[in-house]
Formats: structure tokens, C-alpha cells, sequence
């Protein structure tokens, strides 16, 4: 209960943060990806239900604000998580380049969806052109601020792994 | 032995896939109501309004508080320096004004004999801060602090530095979603204002992003003589646009294939890099003219 608390009220803060303080700190219009980095930190870090689930209340906040329809982004966000999940099954947890990589990877991802979705249906062709002004300086600045990020979040989720295994302690002392 | 049986002395989990599936559904019926009824419209808006919208409020009020703070400083000699240069201004100025309202008075009957009404000053306008902007990379959109309690609706017209930056396409009750003429999914149409030749204004994502120019197209000029630096102002003939907001002006043109139409790209007057302030127009097209 505490953890989900806890998480809500951390994607909160991401969202705020990402429409006002890096909105204004964006590079010829490109802002990063805070709230991607987020989903798929719960999904390697916690577990894929975690992930998934952070992704789709990240998803759900954009869809209210900033969708045409509510649960496109919910359902983008919610797979993404998922994805986080499903690599840590291939890398080791301490894996110190495997965080990033998925980063960077699920945000490729986002931005391939994005552009398929939201633009190729509607005659947008020019691939190359997105990718180099959109897709890839998005990963990239996502990447730089994932280096920041996401040792703060293993702070954050340490905290709370660790707060589980009091409760457990007290639980099975309780019993016993 | 099924995977949702609960073992003694284990917490309770879900398996992933049917999280997954679960999630999915919810999010495809999600879809299909927002697309087909105004289902969420009220509720969700007004409980994530309430929650997120008030710290936007306050980072970006302490934000461009100290923002303001610094520029104060930096432009304190300078101001100096003008205030005096300015005075000698005032008093020319004054002379001017003398001469011009006389001026007025002989437009104003004018204006009064060929009643012709200035519309542009008429309309009913209201200030909105902006406190957030779009969070993916996508489109361009802002979130402004106004909502329905302080008479928003759909569809009104957003304007700032005298042109046209967008229109509103979400309202909640604290604030709403302006969504800029440069965002790739927004067409509207315009009007060369010397010619009065229409024009289809659609906004464009990568050109916005390299030279800041949005595109145009379907351009009826027969006769040749649209050119760059020509302005263009909203068409009488939109149906969410009131007519004569200034879009921007030509930047570049050519003829289309069909040798009947032209398109090309067009500046924005407005910032949209700088943008804080906004005024909306409360005064919707579908009520225009009653």
C-alpha cells in the first residue's frame, strides 16, 4: 500500500516536471522522456505487473491532458513497462549498461509507434527525417537524463523493498 | 495447478499475461468510449485537473517569477538610459496624439456612416497563463490555467503578440488544452488579406522544428500576384476560426503539378518558442455575427 503511495505520488512529480521545468528546458523543441524512463525502471527493477501498471497511469495522465482519445498512450505505456520487465529477464540485474540500454531501446520504440500511428497513416513518409529530428534526439536527451534518473530511483526503490521486508519481518514474528 | 491459486504463506500475484490482457482490454474500451461517447470528459478531467494542475500553477509561477527577477536586473541601467531618452519621446507624442484623435473622431464617423464595425477590438477576450506543455514530442500543445468555471468552451480561439496561436480542444474545470496552429494535425483555412485568395494552413512538424515555418497549400492565385511577405489572416470561411486573426505572413511559394493551385511555407507571427501569456477569445464562430 505504502509503495503504491509512493509511486503515485513519484509519477505525479515526473508529469509536472516534464510539462513545466524540462519544457522549458527543451532543445529546439525536443524534451525527454521522463515519464518512459520511469515505466521501464518499475518494470526491470520491481516486475513486469509493476512496470506494466506505472506505464498505464503515466499513459493515463497524457491521455487526459495531451490525448485525442484517453488510453492510446495508456496502452503505449503500459507495453513499454511491460517490455522493461521482459528484458530483465535476459540481463543480470546488476547489469550496469542494462538499464540504459532498455531506456533507450523502449524509447526507440515509443517514438517508432508514435510515428507509424500518428503520422504514417496520414501520408507522412518522410521517415529519415523524423527519426533524425525527433526520434533520435529524444533517445538521446532521454538517455543523458536516464543517467541521473535512474540511480535516484534505485534509491527510491530500495527504500521501499526494504520497508517490505520490515513488514514481513514484524509479520512473521507476529505469527510465530 | 491453476497459477491463481493462492499458496499458504505467499503474497497474492497476478500472472503478467493476464495483467497484460486485463490492461488491454481496459485500454481498448477506453478508446472506444472516449472515441464514441463524452464519457470520460467530466470525470477524469476534474480529478486529474485537481491534482495536477495546481503544482503546474506554482512551478510555473515561481519559474517565470525568477525569471522576471533577473531580466529586472539586467535591464535596470538600460531602462535608465531610455527613461530619459524617452521623456523627449513623451512630449512629441503628446503633440501627435492631439492631432490623431481628431483623427478618430473623423474615422469613427466615417466607420459609423458605412457601418463597418471594428471587430477585431470587439471581441471578448480573457487572460490565461500557460502552466504546462505537451509531454511527448509529437505535437504541440499547452496546457493553459483557465477552464469552464472561468467561461471556456471547445473550440475557442487562442491568441498572443496579435496573431492567431491556436484553438482549444479540451476543457476541463481549471484548465484547457490549447492546441497551436504549428501542431502537425491542425488545418485550418486562411486568406491572403491583399488578395482574399484562400488558402488551407496545415500545420507541420518537421518544418517547424528546421526553419520555424508551417505549410500551405491550395493556393487559387491566377493572376500571380500572391508573393512572400504577403500577409495571411483566417478565412471568413472556417468553422471554428473567427475571420481576420493574423496566421503569419508567405515565406516561400511555388506552383503545384496541377499548374492551378500553389503551396509553399509560411512564417508564423507568432513566438511559439516564448510564449507565457495568452489571451483567449470568448466569442465562438458559431455565434459570430448574432
Amino acid at each position: 500500500m505504502k509503495r503504491v503511495i509512493g509511486q503515485s505520488v513519484l509519477v505525479m512529480l515526473i508529469f509536472i516536471l516534464q510539462n513545466t521545468v524540462f519544457a522549458a528546458l527543451s532543445f529546439n523543441g525536443v524534451k525527454p522522456n521522463l515519464l518512459l524512463i520511469v515505466t521501464v525502471f518499475f518494470g526491470f527493477a520491481v516486475s513486469t505487473n509493476n512496470g506494466m501498471l506505472t506505464g498505464f497511469f503515466c499513459g493515463l495522465l497524457c491521455d487526459i491532458f495531451f490525448g485525442s482519445y484517453i488510453g492510446v498512450y495508456s496502452f503505449l505505456f503500459m507495453l513499454l513497462g511491460g517490455f522493461g520487465g521482459v528484458m530483465a529477464r535476459f540481463f543480470y540485474q546488476d547489469d550496469i549498461v542494462f538499464p540504459y540500454v532498455t531506456v533507450a531501446l523502449s524509447d526507440g520504440l515509443f517514438g517508432l509507434a508514435c510515428y507509424v500511428f500518428m503520422f504514417l497513416l496520414r501520408g507522412r513518409f518522410d521517415f529519415v527525417t523524423y527519426v533524425s529530428r525527433v526520434i533520435l534526439p529524444e533517445i538521446l536527451y532521454t538517455l543523458i537524463l536516464s543517467l541521473l534518473l535512474i540511480p535516484l530511483l534505485h534509491k527510491f526503490n530500495l527504500f521501499f523493498v526494504k520497508l517490505e521486508l520490515k513488514e514481513k519481518e514484524s509479520d512473521v514474528s507476529g505469527n510465530t | 495447478m491453476s497459477p491463481l491459486v493462492k499458496k499458504k504463506g505467499e503474497k497474492f500475484t497476478i500472472p503478467s499475461k493476464y495483467l497484460l490482457f486485463a490492461l488491454t482490454l481496459i485500454c481498448v474500451l477506453m478508446i472506444a468510449l472516449s472515441l464514441f461517447t463524452g464519457f470520460f470528459d467530466g470525470i477524469l478531467n476534474s480529478t486529474a485537473g485537481n491534482m495536477v494542475i495546481p503544482f503546474q500553477r506554482g512551478i510555473t509561477y515561481v519559474g517565470s517569477f525568477l525569471n522576471d527577477k533577473a531580466d529586472n536586473l539586467k535591464e535596470i541601467e538600460t531602462l535608465l538610459e531610455e527613461n530619459t531618452a524617452l521623456k523627449t519621446q513623451v512630449d512629441e507624442l503628446t503633440l501627435e496624439i492631439n492631432r490623431l484623435q481628431q483623427d478618430k473622431y473623423e474615422l469613427a464617423h466615417l466607420q459609423e456612416l458605412f457601418k463597418l464595425d471594428a471587430q477585431y477590438e470587439s471581441y471578448e477576450k480573457v487572460g490565461a497563463r500557460i502552466v504546462g506543455s505537451e509531454s511527448v514530442n509529437w505535437y504541440h500543445s499547452f496546457l493553459i490555467d483557465k477552464g469552464s468555471k472561468d467561461g471556456l468552451k471547445q473550440d475557442m480561439n487562442v491568441i498572443a503578440d496579435g496573431g492567431l496561436v491556436g484553438i482549444i480542444t479540451e476543457v476541463g474545470p481549471n484548465w484547457s488544452r490549447v492546441t497551436s496552429i504549428i501542431s502537425d494535425e491542425i488545418n485550418l483555412m486562411g486568406q491572403v488579406l491583399a488578395t482574399e485568395d484562400n488558402l488551407i494552413v496545415s500545420g507541420n512538424l518537421v518544418t517547424v522544428k528546421t526553419e520555424g515555418t508551417i505549410d500551405f497549400s491550395q493556393l487559387l492565385d491566377a493572376d500571380d500576384q500572391v508573393g512572400p511577405g504577403d500577409k495571411v489572416v483566417t478565412s471568413s470561411i472556417s468553422d471554428k476560426y473567427l475571420p481576420g486573426l493574423v496566421i503569419g505572413y508567405i515565406d516561400s511559394m511555388q506552383s503545384d503539378t496541377n499548374n492551378m493551385t500553389k503551396s509553399g511555407t509560411l512564417l508564423p507571427v507568432v513566438d511559439f518558442n516564448h510564449l507565457d501569456e495568452v489571451l483567449v477569445i470568448l466569442d465562438l464562430k458559431e455565434n459570430y455575427g448574432e
